[in-house]
């Protein structure tokens, strides 16, 4: 390695530099093989759109994740969230549409952080289990109609509506990630939650608050989705599992750049990568079957790569 | 010459190691002879762990050669150094201890029948094994209900096990008793005369004049002396170690304390191991010692008082007023402050940094309207690693890359920033070097002579009656006496430490060996 990049290592710079190599890389791969379909500044443009919504997403998750927990009623409190947006905004215009998507993402937080303290049990089962219920509440809500949202209200389908909304949640994660005692206690319980029991950090009620904050980037999440999307379906049976993942993985690129400093960033970039991994199968033709194939290998590359722990130590 | 070299183990000639620009190990010397006991001293810091661990393999050596019974040797890692006679048992052992003696024995190399694990032969060999050193252990007995004592003589079994020609010991010592720790230098001595060598790194001077017959002391990575232990004194040790001379291991206690400002009332606790009706009272400004035997409750006692225990019955008073923890926040905003026996597993956040670690406590105090202020809060850092000393490139240093005195220096700079009226402190210089330690016994009576009041438990004699006004025995869960320092000595001590060991005409706590 070059003596100046050797010195560089460890620094928030060689943090993105890796992030820019990396979207470099995948951009040259697919942009070599399909130069027709893929690539142009119109497609870039695009794939960031798609992007940055499930940023939101993985922003709120860093949250939990980053204290050792997970939930996997993201998918499923976006498709409530939404439904319940879309019917109170025919009532009450955007105010409604934002209310209620903030408010019920909010809610289901609130729930879903009370329940995983009083239960007691692994958050995986809490949040599996309240999936379930949500998806068939959300049945419920819609009465089976699928939710269309009015065109009046579709500010937040494209730019610059997404963008701003966008940028706003990551400035408000910022803040909290860096500026308040939320963020910093959150770091604390994920790097010893003995050691903050100890030192009088009230361990139940900032895992609940990480639930809160993360259903309520779900509610903005909510708010990008069917703007972009412009309808929501509620189905049941497990359907909105897969609503989880994208946001997810964005979350393990801030999990795996915090040592650099830069979290936010990573999940934002982190999220262009996997929109370019994607949309770059689609310009191929590949089938899906192959495109969630090498997107989880590139994921596990990608993570292993730079999150990797330390020469002997035990990772879980 | 030829004599002298055949009754040498383990040579090291010239050994350097540097990470980035700093050197941590310059120009090293070592011989260590067949049959013999060498000690290792050194400052946390000084080069101790990363000399064993390029020995062992775990980092590799930039300069300079190892030589093992007259051979070159460069190991990759442990495995390899195990396998060819070098083993280490270290300070926080490392064994599966849900599983029994022999799986932990035989673990990684179960001999094997026919396809299957060859149960019989373990338990022959583990047995010979445990007979050939004088040892009396139950093979099936699974290493969480054994004592650490015990566990530590498995590990060494272990290490024998693999025909060792030299053993490496970590600060063995530093959770034993003062009869498991006579065991364990039988056994050491046992070792010896089987022409096995041994290195013994401990901070703890009587220790090593009592069973090494060498002594070498690193200071910033280099070797500075290496004398027979007979020839040489504790006063050149420590001037060897610190770099300068330190006429009285502790510093004059001077300090005097006030009125009665704490008062525990038949204190007892819900869960095992249960304390039963302790009642003592510390004055302002006084550092009351707390000693006592491994699991006499000292421990649980400091647990309670800060809240994070929970407590059977009993009442805990501050300045005349009611004040039963409930949880360490409660005690802290009424001014108490706990520093943990456990530094790395309750004391710190390893992911974090130094000012992470210094302001967590106290998060309010660094705000700017809503916001926290990074500059106040380096601030504050800075502020505290200058009062403390710590050895550090400054406040956005990993804690990690900080030495365990220093990672010490950092919990006390973290309670002092809230400025705690009182102190209680477990074990507070476990496994520090000496130089660390003055300066922790000057900043605990520094404190106690500014009217903070400090319960300090420790388990070495020497510090409790060094640094105390006053020392509460328990045993067994009770509180066995109070005694004045000045008045009292180590028989006392361990008289009253085990008052309450024999009930009922039945040993209720044992030594397991």
């Amino acid at each position: 390695m070059p003596a100046k990049l050797q010195k560089l290592k460890g620094t928030r710079a060689y943090g993105y530099l890796i992030l820019l190599a990396m979207v470099l890389f995948f951009y040259a791969v697919f942009k070599i093989l399909t130069p027709d379909n893929f690539g142009s500044p119109a497609n870039l443009y695009s794939y960031l759109q798609s992007s940055i919504i499930y940023s939101v997403g993985g922003c709120g998750l860093y949250f939990i994740v980053v204290m050792g927990l997970f939930d996997f009623a993201v998918g499923a409190n976006v498709v409530l969230s939404s439904i319940v947006g879309v019917i109170l905004s025919e009532h009450f215009g955007y105010v409604g549409f934002v209310v209620g998507c903030l408010g019920c993402g909010t809610l289901i937080g609130l729930l879903i952080g009370t329940l995983y303290n009083q239960l007691n049990v692994p958050s995986m089962i809490v949040t599996v289990g309240l999936m379930l219920i949500f998806e068939c509440v959300a049945v419920f809500v819609a009465g089976g109609v699928k939710q269309t949202l009015a065109p009046e209200l579709r500010f937040f389908s494209g730019a610059p509506g997404n963008i701003i909304l966008a940028v706003l949640a990551f400035v408000l994660m910022y803040f909290i990630l860096n500026y308040t005692k939320v963020g910093t206690y959150c770091n604390a319980i994920g790097s010893n939650e003995f050691t903050a029991k100890n030192m009088g950090i009230n361990v139940k009620k900032y895992k609940l608050i990480g639930f809160i904050l993360l259903h309520f980037f779900v509610g903005i999440m909510a708010i990008l989705t069917v703007s972009y999307g412009t309808t929501m379906t509620a189905l049941t049976g497990m359907t909105t599992m897969s609503r989880n993942f994208q946001p997810l993985m964005g979350t393990f690129f801030g999990v795996a750049f915090r040592k650099y400093g830069i979290p936010i960033s990573a999940i934002v970039i982190g999220e262009f990568i996997i929109s370019i991994i994607f949309n770059g199968f689609v310009a191929l033709g590949a089938p899906t079957t192959i495109q969630n194939v090498v997107t989880g290998a590139a994921l596990l590359a990608i993570v292993a790569l730079t999150a990797r722990g330390a020469r002997g130590s035990v990772v879980k | 010459m030829a004599e002298q070299e055949a009754n040498i183990v383990l040579s090291i000639r010239d050994m350097c190691k540097s990470f980035g620009r700093n050197r941590v190990l310059d120009h090293i010397d070592l011989d260590v002879k067949r049959g013999s006991i060498m000690g290792l001293m050194g400052e946390n810091g000084a080069g101790k762990s990363t000399m064993m661990k390029c020995l062992f393999g775990t980092y590799q050596k930039d300069e300079g050669t190892i030589i093992l019974d007259g051979k070159e040797i460069n190991f990759s890692g442990p495995k390899m150094a195990l396998e060819n006679g070098i083993a280490m048992v270290h300070q926080e052992l490392n064994q599966c201890l849900e599983r029994n003696v022999l799986d932990n024995l035989f673990l990684g190399r179960y001999p094997m029948k026919r396809g299957v694990v060859d149960e019989a032969r373990m338990k022959t060999e583990a047995s010979e094994l445990f007979r050939r050193l004088d040892m009396t252990v139950n093979l099936t007995a699974p290493m969480k209900t054994m004592s650490v004592s015990a566990r530590q003589m498995v590990e060494i079994a272990k290490a024998v096990s693999y025909n060792a020609k030299l053993i490496v010991l970590d600060e063995p010592t530093s959770s034993l008793t003062v009869k498991e720790v006579a065991k364990l230098f039988e056994m050491m001595r046992n070792l010896k005369e089987q022409g096995i060598s041994l290195v013994y790194i401990s901070h703890k001077m009587d220790e090593i004049f009592e069973i090494c017959d060498e002594v070498s002391v690193l200071r910033d990575g280099k070797m500075v002396l290496t004398r027979e232990t007979k020839k040489t004194n504790m006063n050149e040790l420590i001037a060897a170690m610190v770099g300068r001379t330190l006429d009285n291991r502790f510093p004059p206690v001077d300090n005097h304390p006030g009125e009665t400002v704490l008062s525990v009332q038949n204190l007892s606790t819900k869960f095992e191991p249960k304390l039963l009706d302790i009642s003592f009272d510390v004055r302002k400004g006084e550092i009351f010692g707390l000693y006592g035997l491994v699991g006499a409750g000292r421990t649980e006692l400091l647990e309670t008082m800060f809240g994070v225990r929970t407590r059977a019955a009993g009442r805990v008073y501050f300045n005349g007023r009611l004040i039963n923890f409930n949880n360490s926040r409660e005690a802290m905003d009424h001014g108490f402050a706990m520093i943990t026996e456990e530094r790395k597993a309750t004391g710190l956040f390893l992911e974090g940094d130094l000012t992470f670690n210094t302001t967590i406590t106290n998060l309010s105090h660094y705000m700017t309207g809503i916001a926290l202020s990074k500059e106040k809060m380096v601030k504050a850092t800075a502020n505290e690693i200058n009062v403390m000393h710590t050895k550090c490139m400054g406040p956005t240093d990993a804690i990690t890359a900080l030495s365990g005195g220093n990672q010490q220096k950092v919990i006390f700079g973290k309670w002092l920033e809230r400025a705690p009226e009182v102190f209680l402190m477990d074990e507070p210089t476990r496994g520090i070097d000496v130089g660390a330690k003055y300066e922790i016994y000057e900043l605990i009576i520094k404190m106690a002579k500014m009217g903070k009041t400090i319960i300090v438990v420790s388990s070495e004699m020497p510090e409790i009656l060094g640094i105390t006004n006053r020392i509460g025995v328990m045993s067994n869960g009770r509180l066995a006496g109070i005694v004045n320092t000045k008045e009292t000595d180590q028989e006392e001590l361990l008289r009253l430490s085990a008052k309450y060991l024999w009930i009922g005409g039945e040993m209720t706590w044992k030594i397991r060996m």
